[in-house]
């Protein structure tokens, strides 16, 4: 990177995080003067007055410029979705565990005092609180007579509600190539077209005009910007700057307004648009979706070395953005994670192969400035050039996190199955963490959630009470000591799961009604194809495709690996009795080590190849997805499943009792479709053969993998071909993501500490292998020395 | 014992990455006809059976010594089992009956369909790194027609293949199995028959005949020579070395394989005693060194990373 980049880079990651209530402020003072207009009608008003008078400024030597806040690294508050817990909360924020924030004392007493208030009654967590019926609220609400409410962790879709709307791939392809003036004009048209003889118009007319007049707030910002620069430019002392700030005054005179020229104005129009979406929408996983594809065509014949300078600022810019989250969901997703998703690669609509420059420049720019966001992603299918492939394993070796590499064809396949085209099929963005959307064609996905697989478990194994709170939570489906075969405990899982997923939609249901009644988005909707055509925002079902919502299954290899040493150990070879497991469960092990320890090593696991237990955690998932899928969303659209934790194994896990493959009560889960811990003893290629198994294809919301790799096996050019043969070799299997972990000291420490953990950490040199926990001591210190110095 | 040709096995391995081109499996057998002192797969020497037993899991429950039905297992209180020669048959019984997986048994039978069915599990990986299966140990050399009767198999299946040997037998079973594997990872272990004999216990005569045999007829074979400090790697071994290999037919390419501590545990596994125990491992400097003596001969020559 050059020294501006590097030090617009220093200076981002020195800034602590803290929280801005300004958007807050003007949000509530605008609800409260258009009280008694129509939701529709107050956003336009509130995002016009947001445009206009949200404090702006441009930082010494940035290139694309636009900050929801002054201060980078700042939280704009969205008091319309957190004002339920926000007030309970606000006390803890700076200290709490999970991603800290800075707050002054003025601003919490005029969140008090002013802004929390009006919002009192009138969020979705208190919505649903009022409306749940009794025997819903036992299984989210940990106590349902205590408000603010905390979560059981049994299901969940606090994490949505509790944040309000991101999930999307708003069209920024539209504003770069007309403008937003030429959107002004489609709306115009459509105004012009409506017969207002129809009341079914009334609410339209009401929609449209409230989208132009967030369109024209956004025309202020930037002229704002423009205004900016230039007054910026006249006391600038430094010819080269102030040459740049008339450029950036210039740039933004034109964009977003008019069409995009060239890929400087390209870049400030995108980052304009995404800015715009993510001063109106409080959620995590705004993704710029396919990035490469609609920018490229304004790359031209620009100069590489200043494509890659804009492309690095605009990460940066990316980088600067925070979310404050509650308590309990900062500890599903920590860090502070935002899943803004940058596609690359992949296919055109058409099927032909889509990397093109921009595809490299891109991966360039993270390779050189290894920042958390944008979340980098790259669609790999089997003519995507190996070049690319292998740049991608390149920033994959760095250690970051990046990138996230998909199975393009099987994704479109899968996208194909909900009774898409085939050209949108291909066309699909990946939005978040692995889950695909039809570009900005699809609405937001109003709610979700997350199911406890081992919990249904837990109740199946224990007449449907919940064994940390003694409460009867789930159904009665028996003593197990009376079934007579594995199937009869299947059944009994199947029915508490199914009862589990059956609450899920009824939370759902409450909590998207409240959404359409409580929520409004008319200006993401303007950049959501069918909501101008419609008449109706995304709310209302405006959108032209509206699947969803998605839930997500936790737990899938605890579950597997517990049916499967129920079944080998008491059904299979009668080594065990069922109400000898039952102690032990009941006891945590306590005085059970044997059977613990039997638990643990006779029975096979998932994550290894073994049929066994891998046929078995597949129904045990496949079940889920089938029940899910039984669902409908408000408008219409089908539910969709997947299996995509983020970090809800450790929550969830900590509300789960013992099980039986041997992990104790309070255990974190395992990872998304990951084997459980210390438990893959046969290596990646398996593992990939594992999770394909679960028929990630059938699962829509998308199933995702984090395998780790020794330093040493991408050590070299030799190790990248081989890094980049594995990810083409999971997608022949039928894997759909994976994303590398690269083994640091740390984990090998670690390793040094739990062994039990780690009892798969493999050590490969030619010829020869053994587990790293095995080794002496003085042997794995000679080890944990070669990777830190970058073997 | 499972029926057709069979051969007898430790492990079967996938992703291995270092031993041939490609993601590969690797089989290793059990036998070998030397006794290296610095073998890091002990367990592949024996073709007999052996227990692994890590004392660090047994939590001395005596489960083992209740499951033994040929009473081949004693256990003093807190201590750890002791099995007698001579009367344990390898039922297996006590591997399954031991709660905490402390013990297991080195070697099993194994047929072809059986090690072919396990290779063709990862064939995607292989046709995407163009890697595929090796043969190693043990040797492969020992057990010759189950190893050419796999490789046929994988041939059949286009199936990449590669044998590591250290070509140890009689030429007429030797050179002809070498011949079938697609490349060949030769292991010299000392230029000198005197010192040979000392290191391994076996003479390196007729080693270097078939090596000499090899190299007319196979384009594909790379030296993989063992560095072990105070017992190869001395300047005069190195001259001997490159002499050696600059009067064969034909002069290979050749690997330096720095000697490594990562099968020690092993031996206490084993019940054995680790016959190297104090020395320490090569320096990158002290490889490097042996690298640029060789390749200052015109021998190609690379070492693996640890």
């Amino acid at each position: 990177m050059n020294t501006r980049v590097e030090r617009l880079r220093r200076t981002m990651v020195g800034v602590r995080p803290s929280v801005d209530i300004t958007r807050a402020r003007i949000v509530t003072m605008v609800h409260q003067e258009h009280a008694g207009e129509p939701l529709v009608a107050v956003w336009g008003h509130a995002m016009h007055r947001l445009f206009g008078q949200l404090p702006i400024a441009i930082a010494p030597g940035e290139l694309v410029v636009g900050s929801p806040t002054v201060r980078p690294r700042a939280a704009q508050l969205y008091p319309e979705v957190q004002a339920a817990w926000l007030e309970a909360e606000l006390d803890d924020v700076e200290n709490r565990e999970w991603d800290p924030l800075e707050i002054s004392a003025g601003d919490k007493t005029e969140l008090r005092d002013s802004i929390l208030p009006y919002w009192k009654g009138r969020t979705i967590a208190e919505r649903l609180y009022l409306q749940c019926p009794s025997d819903t609220a036992h299984l989210i609400y940990l106590d349902p007579s205590i408000w603010p409410t905390s979560s059981t962790g049994i299901i969940d879709n606090y994490s949505l509600i509790q944040k309000g709307i991101g999930t999307v791939v708003p069209n920024y392809r539209k504003v770069l190539e007309v403008g937003v003036t030429g959107i002004i004009t489609q709306l115009d048209r459509r105004v012009a077209d409506l017969d207002l003889t129809d009341p079914e118009n009334v609410s339209a007319l009401v929609f449209l005009r409230s989208a132009r007049r967030t369109l024209e707030g956004l025309l202020i910002y930037a002229r704002r910007y423009a205004q900016l620069a230039l007054n910026m430019a006249e006391q600038e002392h430094d010819q080269t700057r102030r040459a740049e700030l008339l450029r950036i005054h210039e740039i933004c005179s034109r964009v977003p307004a008019q069409p995009a020229r060239d890929f400087y104005e390209a870049m400030q129009s995108f980052w304009f648009t995404h800015l715009a979406v993510r001063i109106e929408e409080s959620g995590h996983s705004l993704s710029p979706g396919r990035f490469d594809q609609y920018m490229a065509p304004y790359l031209g014949a620009m100069d590489p070395e200043h494509a890659l300078e804009l492309i690095e600022c605009l990460y940066l810019k990316f980088s600067e953005l925070m979310l404050f989250v509650n308590k309990d969901t900062s500890k599903f997703y920590t860090g502070v994670p935002q899943w803004q998703n940058l596609n690359l690669g992949g296919r055109c609509a058409d099927g032909l192969d889509a990397t093109n420059a921009l595809s490299y420049l891109c991966l360039d720019a993270m390779i050189d400035l290894r920042v958390v966001q944008p979340d980098i992603s790259v669609r790999i299918h089997s003519d995507t050039p190996e070049d690319f492939l292998l740049k991608a394993c390149e920033l994959s070796r760095l250690g970051t996190g990046h990138p996230k590499f998909y199975n393009e064809d099987l994704i479109a396949y899968s996208m194909a199955c909900k009774g898409l085209s085939i050209n949108e099929s291909r066309d699909f963005a990946i939005m978040g963490c692995v889950e695909p959307r039809v570009q900005a064609k699809e609405g937001i996905h109003l709610t979700g959630g997350f199911i406890n697989l081992p919990m249904a478990l837990e109740l199946a194994l224990n007449d449907g009470i919940w064994r940390r709170t003694g409460k009867q939570v789930g159904l009665r489906t028996g003593d197990p000591r009376t079934f007579s075969s594995y199937e009869e405990l299947q059944q009994a899982y199947e029915a508490q799961l199914a009862h589990l997923i059956h609450h899920m939609f009824v939370v759902n249901a409450i909590a998207e009604t409240a959404y359409s009644e409580l929520l409004c988005s008319p200006f993401l909707s303007a950049l959501t194809e069918g909501c101008i055509e419609s008449g109706r925002p995304l709310q209302q079902g405006g959108a032209l495709y509206n699947f969803g919502p998605a839930v997500n299954e936790i737990g899938v290899a605890d579950t597997g690996d517990s049916l499967a040493a129920i079944r080998k150990l008491i059904f299979d070879e009668r080594r065990i009795e069922m109400c000898e497991l039952l102690h032990a469960l009941e006891h945590d092990f306590e005085g059970y080590a044997e059977l613990r320890t039997l638990l643990q090593h006779q029975v096979p696991r998932y994550g290894n190849d073994d049929d066994y237990v891998d046929l078995i955690t597949r129904d045990a998932v496949q079940f889920g997805n089938r029940e899910v899928m039984k669902y409908r969303n408000i408008f219409g659209g089908q539910a969709q499943a997947g299996i995509i934790a983020v970090t809800a194994g450790i929550p969830f896990g900590a509300v789960v009792g013992a099980l039986p493959s041997g992990r104790q009560a309070g255990q974190p889960l395992a990872d998304n479709s990951s084997p459980a811990s210390g438990c893959d003893r046969t290596g990646p290629t398996a593992i990939a053969r594992s999770v394909a198994k679960l028929d990630p294809a059938a699962l829509r919301n998308g199933t995702l993998l984090n395998l780790r790799l020794s330093p040493r096996s991408a050590a070299d050019m030799g190790g990248l071909h081989k890094i980049a043969a594995l990810v083409r070799g999971m997608w022949d299997v039928g894997c759909w993501h994976v994303q590398f972990n690269i083994i640091d000291t740390k984990t090998l420490r670690q390793a040094q500490e739990h062994p039990a953990d780690h009892a798969d950490l493999l050590v490969r040199v030619a010829g020869y292998s053994a587990y790293f926990t095995l080794l002496h001591r003085d042997v794995q210190e000679d080890i944990i020395r070669r990777t830190e110095h970058g073997l | 014992m499972a029926t057709g040709i069979t051969a007898y096995v430790f492990d079967i391995q996938r992703f291995s990455l270092e031993d041939g081109p490609g993601l590969r499996t690797l089989v290793f057998l059990k036998g070998c006809p030397l006794r290296c002192a610095w073998c890091s797969n002990p367990e592949s020497q024996s073709t007999e059976p052996e227990f692994m037993y890590d004392d660090l899991r047994c939590t001395a429950c005596g489960t083992c010594v209740r499951a033994c039905t040929s009473r081949a297992l004693t256990v003093a209180s807190d201590a750890a089992p002791i099995i007698q020669p001579g009367l344990c048959d390898f039922c297996g019984n006590c591997v399954t009956a031991c709660p905490s997986g402390a013990r297991w048994i080195c070697g099993r039978w194994i047929s072809v369909d059986d090690v072919v069915t396990a290779i063709r599990r990862d064939v995607p990986f292989y046709r995407r790194s163009a890697g595929g299966v090796t043969l190693g140990g043990g040797e492969p050399v020992w057990q010759p027609a189950f190893s050419l009767e796999l490789l046929s198999r994988a041939k059949d299946e286009r199936i990449d293949t590669t044998i590591e040997t250290c070509g140890y037998g009689d030429r007429e079973s030797v050179v002809p199995l070498l011949m079938a594997a697609d490349h060949v990872y030769f292991d010299l272990k000392h230029a000198d028959t005197n010192r040979h004999l000392e290191l391994t216990g076996a003479s390196n005569e007729t080693i270097l005949a078939n090596l000499s045999l090899l190299l007319v007829q196979h384009g594909d074979v790379t030296i993989r020579y063992p560095l072990v400090p105070d017992c190869n790697d001395q300047p005069g071994d190195i001259a001997a070395l490159a002499q050696l290999l600059l009067g064969l037919p034909r002069t290979p390419r050749v690997e330096i394989v720095p000697y490594h501590r990562y099968g020690e545990h092993k031996y206490r596994l084993l019940q054995r005693h680790y016959p190297l125990s104090g020395i320490t491992v090569p320096g990158s400097d002290d490889v490097q060194g042996v690298c640029h003596t060789l390749q200052h001969h015109g021998i190609a020559c690379e070492a693996l990373t640890l």
